[in-house]
């Protein structure tokens, strides 16, 4: 009795997968008769259709732009054999405007226009009109067109930067004055100026920034930038960040025997000079100086100008090129001596040389010191080492001293006019003379 | 710095009072909605006086009734946007923010902290403001630096220091005579507060522009307060004087009003030593026309 359920139980399973066999091959066997003989017609919507434009060199050569589309896809209801609609999707099917149109056919002038469409399929498969567009959301496509015009207009910049005791902004500086916007006439005719600005933290040193440009409308409200192309998106702005440092002047001094900075005055107009540069420069700098001032040249005081020269890369703040050292001996008095020792050495041999003129000796000290000073005590002493055996009148440099006085001074060069000639043949061995002409 | 010129309220006529509060009440709606609502916070007096300065016309501005946080339930009649008014707010931005980062580097401990505070919740709008009016915001910041290195340098010369912030507020109208208002407005707010920082500051050794030039070492003597006095009514003087000349406008008794008391008031208190700051308390009961009509 089992073994019989058995045997019913499998008869009727595999009964049950031969049914399901039978029926799978049979739908299919009706499906390919209906789709592949049979094939009725269909219709079917296709959302989405994408919407391309052809023609805008023709537009824009016309100085015409195209400004607002109604829509950007389309949806069409198809009708066709079934094996054709049922291929068809956005991906393959698309919508064709031709602006050139407006040109050709309108009067290529702004104004909103109605264009028709062309449909496109993607890879040729109905190219023989297997497929016909019944109606869509949209028979033709509207467009406003405007003109388009071009315009230069300037760069305005601003900055928000926080700056460090003693750091000063220069003026900004840009890459460009002026960038040139071209669109639609009504948006560029509205752009007052082009926008940048930067904000940092504390800066030490020179600022180059590269800022995205925002056009502003006279209105002060930012205009947005479709449609809109600039010459360029970015204006490079430079902010140069200075140091400035104010910094006194000051000479190397040269003093004499009978004066020091203790008996000596030196004033220098202006005192301190500002500058502005580098900081890495003028971090380490503290005085500016000017020269030389050789009290030893002059009596008991004297003036000169000295040209002021900031550091390197370096400029002065007010514009000042010169600064006025006046310098003064106090409690000194100075006095003339005439000469009356007068030595001329190093004369080659076969030469003699004679003393043509000469000037008093000017000594500082004070006054008891020069009242104890004798002629004799001032040794001149004439060297014509240099001007060897070269014959003629010389203009020498002689060193004076003065014996038994460490705190007098000798006032400027001491020059003395000697003439260098050959000694006469009889006269061999003679010794030259020195003769004191008073002058 | 800000807060000196205000009307006097008692004196205005009562279709001038609802006038005055359109306009302050319009400054805050606009500073709201062109720079967010942290920019309310810097509304003054002193600004509502530049929109007012700077508007034309006889004809009332388009008005409208609004609520607020501060009128949640009462709509209040409001200036609406107008050049004046996008003018006034896009400035008072900028000073408020650039008179912060004065703060930030002259201050110290919990004040600076503040001045960062406040001036981080502004620095969007300010950003904002100064797209919009570059060179209103370089001249500004030109100005405040010059007039940092007079005072870093302890500059001697009131007058120098003054007319620094002078010129930086003259530079709001391109106008003759409001230039010439906002000149001595600008003059007599810097010597006016530096008379009132004037202990505070002597105590701190900071430098205050009355102490250097008139050489105080403690709080000012008659002298000195009769000496600021004379030279801050001169300034009031100019400012009464110009306000004549302005073409009437839906603002002039405002302007007068405020040129002619509200000022010499200050002046007064100041010079007393009994300044201070007060909050604008409108009377409630007193309105405009929806259209912006008197009552």
């Amino acid at each position: 009795m089992d073994k019989n359920k058995q045997t019913v139980k499998n008869k009727s399973g595999k009964s049950r997968a031969l049914y399901l066999i039978i029926s799978i091959v049979a739908s299919i066997a009706i499906w390919s008769y209906i789709t592949l003989v049979e094939n009725p017609e269909v219709e079917q919507n296709v959302a989405g259709i994408p919407i391309s434009f052809i023609g805008e060199d023709t537009l824009s050569s016309n100085d015409l732009m195209l400004v607002h589309v109604n829509t950007n896809s389309l949806t069409i209801n198809f009708s066709g054999k079934w094996n054709a609609i049922t291929r068809l999707s956005k991906e393959n099917v698309s919508a064709t405007v031709d602006l050139s149109e407006i040109v050709t056919k309108h009067a290529a002038s702004p104004g909103t226009y109605q264009l028709s469409y062309t449909l496109e399929y993607g890879n040729n498969l109905f190219s023989s009109g297997g497929v016909t567009a019944k109606s869509a959301n949209y028979n033709s496509v509207t467009v406003t067109v405007e003109k388009s015009i071009t315009r230069t207009i300037q760069v305005k910049g601003t900055y928000d930067v926080s700056l460090p005791e003693s750091f000063k902004a220069r003026s900004l500086e840009y890459s460009t004055q002026s960038i040139t916007v071209s669109g639609p006439q009504a948006i560029v005719e509205s752009i007052s100026y082009a926008s940048v600005y930067f904000q940092r933290d504390e800066v030490t040193s020179t600022v180059v920034e590269e800022c995205e440009v925002l056009l502003i409308n006279h209105d002060g409200e930012e205009v947005p930038m479709e449609g809109i192309t600039l010459s360029q998106n970015t204006v490079t702005v430079t902010l140069p960040v200075v140091m400035e440092k104010q910094l006194p002047l000051d000479v190397e001094k040269i003093y004499g025997k009978s004066n020091s900075s203790e008996n000596t005055t030196i004033t220098i107009e202006p005192q301190t000079v500002t500058v502005y540069g580098d900081a890495e420069v003028l971090a380490n700098k503290e005085v500016i100086m000017l020269g030389t001032v050789n009290t030893t040249k002059l009596g008991l005081g004297g003036t000169q100008t000295f040209g002021i020269i900031p550091p390197e890369g370096c400029s002065i703040v007010s514009g000042i090129t010169t600064a006025t050292v006046t310098w003064e001996v106090i409690g000194l008095e100075t006095r003339s001596f005439a000469p009356s020792n007068t030595n001329i050495v190093d004369i080659t041999e076969g030469y003699k040389a004679e003393i043509l003129g000469q000037s008093a000796v000017v000594l500082r000290g004070t006054k008891d010191e020069l009242n104890s000073v004798l002629p004799e005590d001032i040794i001149i002493t004439v060297s014509l080492e240099e001007q060897g055996a070269v014959l003629g009148q010389f203009d020498v440099l002689a060193s004076v001293e003065v014996i038994g006085f460490d705190k007098v001074d000798v006032i400027g060069d001491y020059i003395v006019t000697v003439e260098i000639v050959p000694m006469p043949e009889e006269t061999e061995g003679e010794e030259s003379s020195s003769s004191s002409d008073f002058r | 710095m800000f807060g000196y010129v205000k009307p006097e309220l008692g004196e205005l006529k009562m279709k001038e009072f609802g006038r005055f509060r359109a306009a302050y009440c319009g400054m805050c709606h606009e500073l709201k909605k062109s720079y967010g609502t942290a920019a309310r916070f810097i509304l003054n007096y002193d600004f509502v006086f530049l929109f007012m300065l700077l508007s034309e016309g006889k004809e009332p501005p388009e008005m409208k009734m609004r609520r607020c946080p501060a009128s949640p339930l009462r709509a209040r009649c409001v200036s609406c946007r107008n050049d004046a008014l996008t003018l006034a707010s896009g400035y008072s931005v900028i000073l408020a923010y650039r008179k912060l980062c004065d703060d930030v580097r002259d201050e110290n401990g919990l004040k600076k902290l503040k001045a960062k505070l406040k001036r981080a919740l502004i620095a969007r709008a300010y950003k904002k403001a100064v797209r919009r009016y570059p060179d209103f915001d370089n001249a500004v910041r030109d100005r405040l630096a010059e007039l940092t290195e007079l005072e870093k340098n302890r500059e001697p010369s009131l007058d120098r220091c003054a007319d620094k912030f002078a010129s930086l507020l003259a530079s709001a109208s391109k106008d003759r005579v409001k230039e010439q208002i906002l000149y001595h407005l600008g003059r007599l707010v810097y010597i006016a507060d530096a008379f009132n920082d004037l202990e505070e500051d002597l105590k701190k050794g900071s430098f205050n522009p009355i102490a250097a030039r008139y050489g105080l070492s403690q709080a000012a003597d008659k002298n000195t307060a009769e000496a600021v006095k004379l030279t801050l009514e001169a300034s009031s003087g100019v400012i009464s004087a110009d306000a004549e000349l302005l073409p009437d406008s839906y603002w002039t008794g405002i302007i007068k009003n405020t040129a002619d008391i509200g000022i010499p008031k200050m002046i007064t208190s100041v010079i007393k030593g009994e300044y201070v700051a007060s909050p604008f308390r409108p009377l409630r009961n007193v309105t405009l026309k929806e259209n912006g009509d008197d009552i």
